[in-house]
């Protein structure tokens, strides 16, 4: 930097210390996928002392790497991607993979049950959290320490008492760690909790394609090499899911438009054949003016429309509901469940699986052109695409007329005034999505608050062009369902109608400060994390610690690191690491299951998340829930994977123990391939009939505005926003390639290359404000504040500021990035909108240890 | 570094004034440094190189700064010596011996700071078992053991030949061989860093003529001070003439020292490339003040050696010392200014091994001086330059290196 | 004539370290020593990650992974006074001798790719108390230098360097340089490349294709 030192950067730095010493010209071929020049059948270390173990890193950046350990002397010491899985082009490790034998032993593992020396169940004193010594317990003690506390509070408060927040903190799994949590929730009919992570334009696409907020919505990353535009919108591939950005590049490779979409100058952006730096948090408004290009120049698929989605749906003037035939019948209009229908995460793939025929869907009336006449869908093959009718008295309008409609104001030039996007780049995104297809959008979370409508403008781009459920086009994220097992089997073991919704965390501080959740009575006696860190991951950390959980005045967290929760935890109780037991990892970012074997055994008294709860169940009186932990661990393995579904791929126990990763379903799958969604109309439903909660927490929405894209500001995080006065630099929390949420804190290995947290500003905003290189600042606004280094990075955008996601708070020299983050709760989408954040920054004058 | 010499300036004059019992002390007091400074080596083995300032990014400092300097110092004494016996001058007999036994002091000094340098010194063996006589290191080793003991023989030689048992002509013979070894040491010195393509402001051509120059001038200007001082202490005499002769000489060496660094500097600036970070970095940058000092030290000094009213005995220590200060500031000029500029600014991994002040980020840890010795380093420093000392005091005392009143 | 060399797509690398870390596993390098690394090429910016040049139109943003560049004409091995390093003649890779190493960093200083060779400066430290990696690499030594080995002891039994089994960026090749079938030769011979620092003649076997 200039301003660092009396050198100028020209002076010492060598700016061109690439010199090309012989460019030789040639056509730009790549020698294909093949990396490895020799083949590595085996590394020959046949040693009786060492070992190799095929394992699956557990994670939830939901690569699920299949990995191979070797183990020297019962320690793991070195790792590698497993090379023999059934599709080569999903080999895969990162980074984090090669600090697992870091993380497995020492560094910041929980070995011990143990317990804050001045809690009990009578006297809590929670005002030592965080100060209190810890006592070491006995895995008995512990055990029943827990079962009776559960017990007591479901003796005297209800089941509901006990909230319990699980998350993949101990492996996103089909078997093991995360499924392990929800099934405890459901053999006890305890409440859970939502974690309000990453839901948000998800709700806005399951809206539309009738997918509910189930993550499970891209094609296959195999497929985006199929693609001849892929719009990287809102997210980093190659630090947040490194594995698919080689698709991504193959695609570019052949041609297509490889464009980012995203303030910061990211490696994505640096390597796309177009980078498009958009004002934070106005994304919506640029989807939504592709759509109103789209619909001006006729870019549109109308075949696609008409057969595929709502557009020759007939709406209801008076209520706004489709008109369905039965309207005219004695029931009159039916009244509509709301969209997505369970209150729970691992339930949207129930309903994503619920795809009605067409006999299902006959009852939706649309215009017959030909006929001039009402019919209902079945019944004609050329509906009126436009128009308003009246039918049996009944005013109604098409929905695509509708959203035309409801588009056209939202030009390019209104676009450009807010998201700083040149009319220009706006319609030539707009052409390469709708003429240069087949076209994929990669979406990222978008984590501001208008983010349902950031997925909703998504899905009608998609619903508009025919860019879904085709070769090389889809949208969205990719997700965690596996229709080939039975999760439902151990995630449910109480059965489906055990289940009630879950309760949003952003709504846990007001059913804390009222005792009433949806008007009832709502003690909570006890929080139990599982594989969660709310303290570390979840917006408003201080909030969190002064105002939450002192409320609370039982905490148990079962984690393997010993996390900012378990610091004000009452009990900890240590988990295994991914490598240290059996189990089994199923997500639908590949199209694998595998066989997660144990590699060396656990450190200290660490156990699996079943095995604990089998000891805490024996001491509480639900005898359904005994017997359903009196299965041993592979039974319960083989409940998940012994089933017909799985049997065409030739998925069993037996089998995965075998073979350690088995295909179930096509290198390239195609989401939706046959053209139908789980709506109520089978149909692409740009337009929502019934919009709804994410989850029913007794609060109304205003259904009108969510009924097609509707562009409103975040939260806060815009200019001439009330904080905006006092705030005025945007602050988004970055996934780095160094940490998973707030895994891998600890690996020493890593913190060597990245030692310690940091804030990236433009130097721009930075010498506004007397910081060089090197000061260290405090970023605050009235939610808290961190004080780090500074780092210069002219990637950022001025007016923005960037805090790497996931390090824990005592890696600051005060506060933490995650004192700074919204935790709004919107109404609808009940998602944490992180990166809709206001700071101001400053110079840190104090001393730095 | 400059203290150094101050100190032993401080050391030295007791020594003179109080005759044996000034020049005990002296040993005593050297031989007392030279054990501290041992003592520290063994702190530097056993605790590791991390005790010193030295890194990855500048992985040589005070000590090859000094082992230059030493080759240089070592250089001038039997310059001065030999010269006038190998072309048959009439020229500073009295003073010859001291002068060839300054340069042994300074060779050996040269050659501990090599070893103290080195990460496994028990090693050394293998350069004479493994020994790669392509490495200019080889060759300097070579150059400066010969050196080493040619210095001796020559001595001996003057010895002997006052004694009358070796002929003028066998001293002569030995004498040119001494002049040619003498050049080569510099040369060879030169070359250790000059061969090196890496480090833009060491690859030159002229640095070998340049080591050579540089050597003579404070090689002449450590006779001229010692000589003074000797002369003061009554240990020897010597007429005023030589003094002038020698500060003449000094003052023309100077000024070669000077023209070749001008040549050097035109020559790396005027493309305006690369190189002129190589001159702002000098001129302006972090290493300017051991530039202006040198510049400024030695122009000062020529201007004293030339005008003969400056020409006083107290003047001509000052520039004496002037000009192997600015010396000095040329060697750290070279050395830590090689590692300034880095091929490749970029660590990578920026790790407590990666570069003197690793803690901030590369654009802090070479926005001053990269490098800058640790407090051992410049403790095991002493420590050689006492030994010298140590050598040379020991020389005084049991050799017999007063002149004769011959001439 | 085997003539191991190395590849590196700039275009398709995303700095993402797998190489780096894997290279740090295999190797049981002790802590903070990176044989290694991912430099960022911005213009001449200092920090890692850090994007030179000015927000939005005029960024510079890459990465370089630089290990030992296993020159033809290394700088290294002529200026070594012992032969600790040395050019291993049936596969052209710099190799370097614990054991024989006097810790003289003649070769530190006349690599021209600065921070490729390290020292060891203190005795090793390492974050575990059991040695990482393949038990055939020889044990690190205080006060001598080391580099990359290309994994020698990986490839003399015919398995690739570990840098090189997997690239999540697929940018990484390897193989020989003398045979022209090779998919190396194929690259240089059909890709733009650049090379670090060719004007020191070094001839570095490794290419960057850009």
């Amino acid at each position: 930097m200039s301003e660092s030192g009396t050198l100028k950067p020209g002076a010492i730095s060598r700016r061109s210390f690439l010199r090309t010493s012989a460019a030789v010209a040639g056509a730009a071929v790549v020698g294909g996928g093949a990396v490895n020049a020799l083949a590595v059948s085996d590394t020959a270390n046949a040693d009786a002392d060492e070992h190799e173990v095929v394992c699956v890193c557990g994670c939830n950046c939901q690569g699920t790497c299949s990995l191979v350990a070797t183990v020297r002397e019962g320690r793991m010491v070195n790792i590698r991607s497993n090379e023999n899985i059934p599709y080569p082009a999903y080999e895969r490790i990162c980074n984090r993979g090669f600090s697992h034998a870091n993380r497995l032993y020492d560094f910041n593992r929980v070995l011990y049950p143990m317990k804050r020396a001045s809690w009990s169940l009578e006297e809590p004193h929670v005002e030592n959290r965080g100060s209190d010594d810890w006592e070491r317990m006995s895995w008995d003690e512990a055990a029943k320490l827990v079962g009776e506390t559960l017990e007591y509070n479901t003796q005297n408060f209800g089941p509901h008492s006990n909230c319990i927040l699980v998350s993949a903190g101990n492996s996103f799994a089909a078997y093991g760690g995360l499924t392990a949590g929800i099934g405890f929730i459901n053999a006890f009919g305890f409440q859970g909790m939502d974690v309000c992570l990453d839901y948000g334009d998800l709700v806005g696409i399951g809206q539309v394609t009738g997918g509910g907020w189930d993550f499970n919505q891209r094609n296959m990353s195999g497929d985006y090499r199929f693609a001849k535009t892929l719009l990287i919108w809102d997210s980093n591939p190659p630090n947040s899911e490194p594995h698919n950005w080689h698709f991504c590049i193959e695609a570019k490779e052949a041609g297509a438009n490889l464009v980012v979409i995203d303030p910061t100058y990211t490696i994505a952006a640096r390597q796309a054949t177009k980078w498009v730096p958009i004002k934070p948090g106005t994304d919506p408004a640029l989807g939504m003016a592709m759509l109103n290009v789209i619909i001006e120049n006729g870019w549109y698929d109308e075949d696609f429309m008409r057969e595929k989605t709502c557009a020759p749906l007939l709406v209801r003037e008076d209520n706004g509901h489709f008109l369905r035939s039965t309207d005219f019948g004695e029931a009159g209009p039916i009244e509509l469940p709301e969209y997505p229908f369970y209150g729970m995460l691992l339930l949207q793939g129930v309903k994503a699986g619920k795809v009605p025929t067409p006999e299902e869907a006959a009852d939706y009336v649309v215009w017959d052109a030909d006929t001039n006449s009402w019919t209902t869908i079945n019944e004609t093959t050329n509906p009126a695409m436009e128009g308003t009718f009246e039918v049996n008295g009944v005013k109604v309008t098409t929905a695509w007329s509708l959203l035309k409609e409801h588009m056209a104001s939202c030009t390019p030039e209104w676009a450009e005034e807010i998201t700083e996007v040149p009319v220009e780049t706006i319609i030539e995104l707009a052409r390469m999505y709708s003429q240069d297809t087949p076209s994929t959008i990669y979406a990222g979370y978008h984590l501001y608050d208008n983010c349902e409508e950031m997925g909703m403008t998504w899905a009608t781009l998609a619903s508009l062009t025919g860019n879904i459920g085709k070769r090389g086009a889809s949208i969205g994220h990719l997700g965690k369902n596996k229709p080939s097992i039975n999760q439902a089997g151990i995630l449910f073991p109480a059965g489906l109608g055990a289940i009630t919704d879950e309760l949003p965390w952003l709504q846990f501080p007001e059913v804390l400060e009222t005792g009433k959740y949806k008007g009832e009575d709502f003690p909570v006696r006890l929080l139990y994390n599982i594989g969660a860190n709310p303290v570390g991951s979840y917006a408003a950390q201080r909030k969190t610690i002064e105002e939450v959980l002192p409320k609370i005045p039982c905490i148990i967290t079962n984690d393997m690191e010993f996390s900012e929760t378990c610091e004000y935890s009452d009990i900890v109780l240590p988990c295994t690491h991914y490598f240290e037991y059996d189990w089994i990892q199923a997500s639908s970012h590949t199209p694998f299951l595998y066989m997660a074997n144990k590699v060396v055994d656990p450190i200290g008294e660490a156990k699996e998340d079943v095995d604990i709860f089998r000891m805490i169940a024996q001491y509480t009186s639900n005898e359904a829930a005994k017997k359903f932990y009196s299965l041993t661990n592979e039974q319960m393995m083989r409940v998940v994977l012994d089933t017909e579904k799985g049997e065409p791929w030739g998925i069993s126990y037996d089998n995965l123990k075998e073979k350690g990763v088995i295909a179930d379903r096509e290198e390239n799958w195609i989401h939706w391939e046959d053209q139908r969604w789980p709506t109520m109309s089978g149909r692409l439903e740009f337009y929502v009939e019934n919009p709804g909660a994410r989850i029913n927490i007794g609060k109304p929405i205003d259904k009108d505005f969510y009924h097609m894209p509707t562009y409103h500001t975040p939260s806060e995080a815009y200019d001439g926003s009330e904080q905006s006065k006092k705030y005025p630099l945007y602050h988004y929390c970055e996934r780095t390639r160094w940490h998973l949420h707030t895994q891998y804190n600890h690996a020493p290995i890593l913190r060597e290359l990245d030692p310690e947290p940091y804030l990236r500003m433009n130097p721009v905003d930075a010498e506004a404000r007397g910081i060089v290189p090197g000061d260290y600042v405090e970023a605050y606004n009235d939610r808290g504040h961190c004080v780090c280094k500074v780092k210069f990075d002219n990637a950022v955008r001025p007016g923005m500021v960037a805090s790497p996601k996931g390090w824990h708070r005592g890696a600051y020299v005060a506060g933490s990035y995650q004192e700074l983050t919204n935790d709004h709760l919107n109404l609808l989408h009940q998602n944490s909108s992180f990166d809709d954040t206001l700071v101001e920054v400053r110079k840190y004058e104090g001393e730095v240890k | 570094m400059t203290e150094n010499v101050s100190t032993a300036g401080a050391v030295k004059a007791p020594a003179a004034k109080k005759g044996g019992a000034g020049l005990n002390i002296a040993i005593g007091v050297s031989a007392v440094i030279t054990i501290i400074g041992l003592v520290l080596w063994f702190m530097q083995i056993s605790g590791g190189m991390i005790q010193t300032a030295m890194r990855n990014f500048d992985s040589w400092g005070l000590y090859i700064t000094s082992f230059m300097f030493f080759v240089g110092l070592s250089a001038g004494g039997l310059i001065i010596s030999s010269v006038p016996k190998a072309f048959g001058i009439k020229g500073f007999g009295g003073i010859s011996k001291v002068a060839v036994m300054t340069s042994i002091a300074c060779t050996c000094a040269a050659i501990g700071l090599v070893v103290v340098d080195l990460g496994q010194p028990m090693r050394v063996w293998e350069l004479f078992v493994y020994s790669n006589l392509g490495s200019p290191l080889m060759w300097d080793i070579i150059v400066l053991a010969t050196y080493l003991i040619l210095s001796c023989v020559y001595l001996w030689a003057q010895i002997q030949g006052e004694k009358g048992k070796v002929s003028h002509t066998a001293l002569r013979v030995i004498s040119v061989i001494a002049l040619v070894c003498a050049i080569l040491v510099h040369s060879v010195t030169a070359w250790i860093f000059g061969l090196q393509q890496s480090h833009e402001m060491w690859h030159t051509a002229l640095l070998a003529p340049w080591f050579v120059s540089s050597a003579l001038v404070c090689g002449t200007a450590l006779v001229i001070a010692t000589v003074i001082g000797l002369r003061a202490a009554g240990y020897l005499k010597l007429d005023q003439a030589y003094l002038v002769k020698l500060a003449k000489l000094l003052a023309v060496f100077l000024l070669v020292d000077l023209y070749f660094f001008g040549c050097d500097l035109l020559t790396e600036a005027f493309p305006a490339g690369s190189g002129l970070a190589v001159v702002d970095m000098l001129v302006s940058g972090p290493l300017a003040p051991f530039f202006w000092v040198e510049i400024i030290g030695c122009a000062a000094a020529a201007v004293i050696c030339l005008v003969p009213q400056l020409r006083t005995n107290p003047l001509l220590v000052v520039a004496s010392l002037l000009a192997i200060a600015g010396i000095f500031c040329k060697r750290v000029q070279l050395l830590v200014g090689g590692f300034q500029i880095a091929n490749i600014m970029d660590p990578g991994a920026l790790t407590q091994y990666s570069v003197t002040n690793w803690e901030g980020n590369m654009a802090q840890a070479y926005s001053g001086i990269v490098y800058w010795p640790t407090p051992l380093e410049f403790g095991v420093t002493l420590g050689v330059v006492a030994l010298g000392f140590l050598i040379f005091f020991l020389g005084l005392k049991f050799l017999p290196l007063k002149p004769a009143d011959e001439n | 004539m085997t003539h191991y060399g190395m590849v590196i797509d700039t275009e398709k690398c995303v700095g993402c370290h797998v190489c780096a870390l894997a290279c740090k596993l295999e190797n049981n390098l002790p802590d903070d020593v990176w044989w290694n690394r991912i430099l960022t090429d911005n213009g001449g910016e200092m920090d890692f990650d850090m994007v030179g040049g000015t927000y939005p139109d005029n960024l510079q943003f890459g990465y370089i992974p630089m290990s030992c560049q296993h020159c033809e004409n290394p700088a290294c091995v002529k200026v070594c006074p012992v032969g600790a390093t040395y050019k291993d003649p049936e596969t052209g890779v710099v190799r370097q001798d614990y054991e024989k190493c006097i810790g003289c960093r003649m070769c530190m200083s006349a690599c021209p790719y600065t921070g490729v060779r390290s020292f060891n400066w203190e005795e090793p430290k390492y974050h575990m108390d059991y040695a990482t990696g393949s038990k055939d690499v020889p044990e690190h030594q205080k006060h001598t230098v080391e580099k990359c080995t290309f994994c020698y002891h990986r490839t003399s039994q015919g398995v690739e360097p570990a840098c090189m089994h997997l690239c999540i960026g697929r940018a990484r090749f390897w193989g020989d340089l003398d045979d022209p079938n090779s998919e190396v030769s194929k690259m240089v011979a059909s890709r733009s490349y650049k090379q670090l620092l060719p004007e020191e003649g070094t001839k570095p076997s490794v290419y960057y294709l850009v």
